[in-house]
């Protein structure tokens, strides 16, 4: 059975038919061709498939998309400008953080709500929020360092 | 000496952070080709068990399945 979604994403609204089933992930990467978003665990643990609705970050492994019709929705897709990184994205480009890199869509989402809200994130901040977001490569150590470095850098 | 130097001990980035920081390097699962199937692993129930035979053709006569 098919529905008709109106979905706002990255500042662009689309209008689908598709299965009544899917989670927003699918819809996100099926229908809509974002694959920026990764299926992970698909439970709600990893944080892979977190995007951000209206600012905040959802585990859209979890979510229908007819709970976010009429949100703003963004997915790493929506970030850079372009060619022009975010802030965020340039400090972890500087620093190395990526390894395999298939955490960073979620991380990078999850850290970019936290400067949003908290632009003077301490590290039991930054800690906190990627709590939410496994990494299989890295160790985290950089990722943290990555987002203290662009919360300074916005402030200099 | 250092000084000379164009890429030890300066800061490069590696060349795919950009890619991997937006979202488009594109792993196996986000290959998506014409025509292209799907498959999924029907693992044993049974461990220690010797495979004597698969009868697929419940699953064959399915439409969709190739």
């Amino acid at each position: 059975m098919k529905t008709l979604l109106k979905l706002h994403v990255n500042g662009e609204w689309h209008e689908l038919y598709t299965d009544v089933h899917k989670t927003l992930l699918e819809v996100l990467r099926e229908d809509l061709g974002l694959t920026g978003t990764k299926h992970g665990c698909e439970l709600g643990e990893c944080g892979a498939c977190a995007v951000l609705v209206d600012g905040r970050p959802v585990l859209s492994c979890l979510t229908l998309p007819i709970e976010v019709q009429g949100r703003a929705v963004t997915t790493i897709e929506g970030l850079a400008d372009g060619n022009r990184l975010t802030p965020l994205q340039e400090a972890f480009a500087d620093l190395g953080t990526a390894q395999c890199g298939y955490c960073m869509p979620g991380m990078l989402l999850a850290a970019q709500a936290l400067l949003t809200h908290t632009p003077h994130p301490s590290r039991a901040q930054i800690k906190e929020t990627l709590a939410g977001n496994l990494c299989r490569c890295t160790g985290y150590t950089k990722i943290i360092a990555a987002i203290e470095m662009a919360a300074q850098k916005e402030t200099a | 000496m250092p000084e000379q130097l164009a890429v030890i001990g300066k800061p490069n980035r590696k060349v795919d952070v950009t890619q991997k920081l937006t979202g488009q390097t594109l792993y196996a699962g986000d290959l998506s080709l014409p025509r292209m199937l799907h498959c999924k692993i029907l693992r044993s129930p049974h461990p220690h068990a010797r495979l004597v035979f698969v009868d697929a053709s419940a699953a064959k006569a399915l439409p969709g399945v190739a």
